[in-house]
């Protein structure tokens, strides 16, 4: 039998990580009881084995499955890493044995048990990230767009695309609050990296006027006789309401920092001195953002 | 007056106009320019009353010239009167689409002066919107009956979109109503409008750069339940709009009364929601089902049903064309089994090609068999416990529907088989 009860993988939590346990998996020939991300804070119960990320396996892997299932089978693979789906690695795992086994004709099998959890969490996230396209709100910082989001799928590679078009002549961030991690966009260039924090200055009064020209919009336009919440709901759920201009009544405030500071570095659209980042950037500056990282809807 | 004034005014006066899509646009982004569009629209936000926000809807200004009995605009009423200037207004769209509020302009307008004077006006906004702030996201634009037509051409070059309302479903209606307005005046522009679309779609094919008129085609909307058409009369203006206007959509608003008058319903009579769902729900089937308006209704049956969708309403009146195989059935007969829409008619169609389908692959594909259950056989098989009975089914449908709120149809409360969230979101995206 391939599949082990006994053995879990670690690994470093990244696509090309992933990667490599599917390597390992068909080099070892089995099928581990889990994929666990070393970073995760889970403590190690299993008996495990170390997965090393290495380019250039990672990298066979990559073009292995390409070859051999296509285009559309590894986008399914790398769109599938963002969502988050409960051990989504071994169902990733799962997903690309099956398509190493019967080529692009994956793609039709809808109800196989590799691609139908699979297929479902993508269509949680492609459905997100289309919510999140119209529901992303931008709070204007002295010339800077900036808005917060608490999507449950790593949505900002899937937004970005969109945003960096419609927005391409503006400076502007989204911060994923859930993944910690911001896209950043200013001078045509864009980049998503980890941030463990966002901290913004007090808007302008100018800002606050608009603010509240939209909200009396939104409250102008609903047709009282036709008051239906729950179709409202249905429609937008109540989690995505937090940070929607629309629904907040009062203004945020900055939280307590070197305020004069941080209006001077985005004066000079310095996100970077703004984040406290990591240095595990998904995109490299300078790369343009057709790069790799940000996908298609 | 402040610009917070005017919106509340501008806006109040523009929330019955229904047509809030973005759809049919696609335009990349401009390097340097503000703004995008997508073909398949956005949502950015949903009102109390659950209606989709895409677009900055606001009228020009509400000062009227004309008397439409049904209007809360017109010149009779006593309401406070506002007028954007351009300028005000492209500068509001502006600041709202940086921030991703909308998708860009829906523009309106009640008739100020004259129709040519209120084309102008819109036209100067959609010209400082588009070449001097160089905008390029959606702009959907009302034409005014009655204007000179460069002037509907002008603005058809600058919007996505351009809608006429034909206001009410009948020509006697109409004059009863709205005596400033004439069928005719109202159908010249649309036709203009038809024909720049053809025409500016001939020139792309030959000269690739020339600028498109109203690309993302034509749209009406008219008033249901205000007059006494019957839903039969409405769907079959409908499909002929679409045939010899070739509209995008038709829009329906169930009339909220807004004023006493001895031709009209009384002002305590609910807004006929149900209805109104009930043609959206035929509507898709005209576009995207393959049906015709005379397979739906008919002379002796002239209004629909309400307890039952008209699709599943057309399945029971012709059982005899069911249960249809799933491993078997044309794309365009799946399209007619109640509870499958496009979207699940597609799945089926390429899944079945990697192998025979059964009731659980269906489930597993999330393919909801509430309805569908009723009309279809597995390898030659129905869902274990139904069987193909008419009676069976409609016992079956009906208490499916049996949840939901109160909505209004006609005078009585209808508090059982009112259109669900989930039905009206079927609406919304058309899978039926
Ligand atoms: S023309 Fe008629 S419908 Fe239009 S705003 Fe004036 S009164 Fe209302």
């Amino acid at each position: 039998m391939l599949d082990r009860t006994d053995i879990v993988y670690y690994y470093d939590g990244t696509f090309d990580g992933l990667l490599c346990c599917i390597f390992a998996s068909y080099v070892k020939k089995e099928i581990p009881l889990d994929i666990i991300d070393q970073n995760g804070g889970q403590l190690q119960l299993f008996a495990g084995k170390q997965i090393l990320t290495e380019k250039e396996k990672a990298r066979r892997v990559a073009c292995g499955l390409r070859d051999k299932a296509g285009k559309q089978a590894y986008a399914m693979l790398q769109r599938g890493f963002l969502t988050c789906l409960p051990q989504k690695e071994i169902t990733l795992l799962r997903f690309a044995r099956a398509a190493f086994a019967q080529g692009s004709g994956i793609l039709r099998m809808l109800s196989h048990p590799a691609v139908l959890p699979l297929a479902n969490a993508l269509t949680h996230l492609r459905r997100e990230a289309e919510l999140l396209t119209g529901f992303v709100r931008f709070t204007e910082y002295e010339g800077v767009l900036g808005s917060v989001i608490t999507p449950k799928n790593q949505v900002l590679p899937v937004l970005a695309r969109h945003f960096c078009d419609r927005y391409n002549a503006e400076a502007f961030f989204i911060y994923d609050r859930t993944h910690r991690q911001v896209l950043l966009h200013y001078g045509q260039r864009s980049e998503i990296r980890d941030a463990a924090a966002m901290e913004v200055p007090d808007i302008s009064a100018e800002e606050q006027c608009l603010q509240s020209l939209w909200r009396q919009f939104y409250d102008t336009i609903a047709i009282k006789e036709r008051y239906n919440p729950r179709c409202q709901r249905t429609h937008m759920p109540l989690r995505y309401r937090d940070n929607m201009t629309e629904f907040q009544t009062v203004v945020q405030k900055m939280p307590p920092g070197n305020g004069a500071l941080q209006k001077r570095a985005i004066q000079q659209k310095r996100y970077g001195k703004l984040l406290q980042t990591e240095n595990r950037s998904h995109i490299t500056e300078g790369d343009s953002i057709s790069g790799n990282g940000l996908y298609d809807l | 007056m402040d610009i917070y004034e005017k919106l509340t005014i501008l806006a109040d006066a523009a929330k019955y106009d229904v047509a809030c899509t973005s759809s049919g646009a696609d335009r990349r982004g401009k390097r340097g320019q503000l703004g995008n569009a997508a073909s398949i629209g956005c949502c950015h936000s949903f009102a109390a009353d659950g209606r989709c926000i895409s677009l900055l809807k606001v009228l020009m200004s509400n000062v009227c010239v004309y008397d439409c009995k049904y209007c809360i605009n017109r010149r009779s009423n006593d309401v406070p009167r506002a007028i954007f200037t351009p300028r005000e207004l492209a500068d509001l769209t502006m600041a709202f689409y940086r921030r991703n509020y909308i998708e860009g302009l829906f523009l309106s307008s009640a008739v100020v002066k004259s129709p040519d004077h209120t084309c102008e006006l819109m036209l100067r906004t959609l010209r400082i919107l588009r070449e001097e702030y160089g905008f390029r996201g959606y702009i959907h634009a009302k034409a005014i009956p009655g204007a000179d037509p460069i002037l509907i051409r002008q603005i058809g070059m600058m919007a996505d979109r351009m809608s006429v309302n034909i206001e009410l479903p009948s020509e006697q209606s109409l004059q009863k109503l709205a005596p400033d307005k004439q069928r005719s005046a109202i159908l010249l522009p649309m036709g203009q409008i038809r024909d720049g679309i053809v025409q500016s779609k001939h020139e792309l094919v030959r000269y690739k750069h020339t600028p498109k008129f109203s690309p993302a085609g034509q749209s009406t909307q008219m008033i249901i339940g205000a007059t006494p058409e019957s839903d039969y009369q409405i769907l079959r203006l409908t499909s002929a709009l679409y045939q010899k206007y070739s509209l995008k959509r038709v829009f329906f608003s169930a009339y909220v009364p807004v004023v006493q008058h001895s031709d009209l319903p009384a002002v305590d009579t609910k807004p006929p929601l149900l209805r109104e769902h009930r043609l959206y729900q035929a509507d898709w089937l005209l576009r995207f089902y393959g049906f015709s308006a005379e397979e739906i209704l008919d002379e002796h049956n002239p209004y629909f049903d309400p307890y039952l969708d008209p699709k599943c309403n057309w399945a029971l009146r012709h059982i005899d064309q069911f249960p249809v195989e799933v491993n078997r059935a044309s794309y365009e007969m799946l399209l007619r089994v109640p509870g499958i829409g496009v979207n699940g008619a597609r799945k089926i169609v390429t899944a079945r090609r990697a192998g025979q389908l059964d009731f659980e692959d269906l489930k597993k594909m999330r393919i909801v068999l509430k309805r569908a259950q009723y009309f279809l056989t597995c390898k030659g098989r129905m869902m274990q416990g139904v069987g193909c009975d008419p009676r069976m089914a409609l016992r079956g449908l009906l208490q499916n529907e049996g949840k939901g709120q109160a909505f209004s149809l006609g005078a009585q409360q209808m508090s059982l088989f009112a259109p669900t969230a989930e039905d009206t979101y079927q609406c919304l995206t058309g899978q039926i």
